[in-house]
């Protein structure tokens, strides 16, 4: 489900504009952790899913109020 | 190199997140325990050199573009080396920082530059320093009256190379000046480029303008080289860093010596005697480009090589710059030979020094970044109880002077060669 311009902003007041992002470039370094693979094992793996967003929450009530909105 | 050249790089980091601390066996507390300030500043694991490796990758495949976000943290990087040293304590085969400074050389092809960069090269290209609005005429303003030969016309055993900061910079000409006193009171044979004296261009490199410091670094190695000295001295770590580790890879051979190495040198041989006594207690703040990334060029030549088809190596072995070889005892050596002067240490010291946040003219480009980064430095000083922070970089000097710490207080701070002035 794409991220709507709505939650986004609902996200951007719960964190704070400096702590969520967008930008392809960003996302790009937050693909899952476990697919992130070196040379050893295999070439850069494109098939994991990239964020719709990335928020750095600041306090346990950020997380609650993020985890709310998202459900 | 290209961005592309460092793709294996890219690929191969493991995302430890080493870059983002500095070493865990000395980490003294959690409070110190961080070592980029870019990250520090940024938050997203973009800014650290794991990001930017992934990042990196991402350009070349076209999964992510230049946006002016991506822009802005490609270059909230000071060119540091904090991650390199970091990155290297448990690998060998990553060069975070020489792909750091390559991801902005690529930003800056594609004509991606923050403001403020091109009128720094333009000052640069027309006026011989990035120092914007000086002017060439006016650059050994700064030597009236101090009696040094001018080595276009004349011979002398040592080239004093003051910098641009100190050549220009009214507040830092003092280091300059102090400099060149000290140094022909112990009798050194000592002399200046004068009007042949241009900008080291070692921030250009630091900034990825890999063109404009080429330029610039043969014209210097041209002019070093009529002058015929077999040392150069210089009061800052910027152009140290140039010097010692990039000029040799265009060809330059004479023997690089930073002030306080010098002066060091000049303290065991006798030939430097205090007379008073400065009762201070200080801190010193090791500068990255002469500490961390103070190390002498190691030539190599040889190829890379894969063992049973998975582990990359090279042969013959490479250089690996982590940081050790660095100019550390010898400022310390100096501050401690000062009567009543009393030296207590920061947490994080040596190849593990938190950056002023000066480096890629970040000062200028990026102010709240740097003056965060400088206000972090200033704090970790502060918690020592020192009266002063002494460093041996006019960049670092200018970048602590007036940032205040977490608590809204500043520190007096005092480059190395003021602090042997006022005991001799």
């Amino acid at each position: 489900m794409a991220l709507s311009k709505e939650i986004f902003e609902a996200l951007e007041t719960i964190v704070g504009a400096r702590n969520i992002s967008r930008d392809k470039g960003v996302l790009e370094t937050y693909r899952c952790i476990a697919s992130q693979s070196s040379a050893h094992y295999g070439p850069y793996d494109h098939k994991t899913p990239l964020p719709q967003a990335v928020l750095l929450p600041g306090s346990t009530a950020e997380v609650q109020k993020i985890v709310r909105l998202c459900n | 190199m290209a961005l592309n050249d460092f793709r294996p790089m890219e690929e191969r980091c493991s995302n430890c997140l080493g870059c983002k601390w500095i070493p865990f066996d000395k980490v003294k507390s959690q409070r110190y325990g961080e070592n980029c300030p870019s990250i520090s500043w940024g938050n997203f694991n973009t800014y650290s050199a794991r990001g930017r490796f992934e990042l990196g990758l991402a350009l070349l495949t076209k999964d992510a573009d230049l946006s002016p976000a991506t822009t802005d943290i490609i270059h909230a990087c000071t060119s540091c080396g904090s991650c390199d040293v970091a990155c290297k304590v448990s690998r060998y085969n990553l060069e975070p920082l020489d792909h750091n400074i390559e991801l902005k050389a690529y930003a800056i092809e594609q004509g991606k530059l923050l403001p403020g960069q091109a009128e720094i090269i333009d000052s640069l290209k027309k006026e011989k320093t990035m120092i914007r609005g000086a002017k060439k005429a006016a650059r050994s303003a700064w030597a009236e009256g101090l009696g040094l030969k001018d080595l276009t016309k004349e011979k002398a055993d040592v080239l004093f190379f003051p910098g641009c900061k100190s050549s220009y910079d009214e507040k830092y000409t003092k280091n300059a000046r102090a400099s060149v006193r000290i140094l022909k009171k112990a009798g050194v044979d000592l002399g200046y480029l004068g009007a042949a004296d241009l900008c080291c261009a070692g921030r250009a490199l630091q900034m990825g303008f890999k063109d404009a410091f080429e330029s610039s670094a043969k014209a210097n190695i041209r002019a070093i080289e009529a002058s015929g000295a077999k040392i150069i001295v210089t009061p800052c770590s910027d152009c140290y860093h140039a010097f010692k580790r990039q000029y040799p890879k265009l060809g330059l051979k004479v023997e690089v010596l930073h002030v306080v190495e010098y002066l060091d040198r000049l303290i065991e041989e006798g030939k430097l005697a205090f007379t008073k006594k400065v009762p201070i207690r200080v801190t010193y703040h090791d500068p990255c480009h002469l500490g961390r990334l103070g190390e002498p060029f190691v030539a190599w030549e040889g190829k890379e090589k894969k063992i049973f088809n998975q582990i990359h190596t090279w042969e013959p072995r490479r250089p690996r710059y982590n940081g050790a070889y660095g100019i550390y005892d010898a400022p310390r050596s100096v501050i401690n030979s000062i009567p009543g002067v009393e030296l207590v240490e920061m947490e994080r010291i040596r190849e593990y020094s938190w950056c002023c946040g000066a480096g890629s003219a970040c000062n200028e480009t990026n102010p709240e970044f740097s003056s965060g980064t400088a206000a972090e430095r200033v704090t970790e000083a502060n918690s020592t109880g020192a009266g002063a922070l002494v460093t041996a970089c006019p960049w670092c000097e200018s970048n602590f002077r007036g940032a205040k710490d977490e608590n809204g207080r500043t520190i007096e701070v005092l480059d190395i060669v003021e602090l042997v002035e006022m005991a001799l």
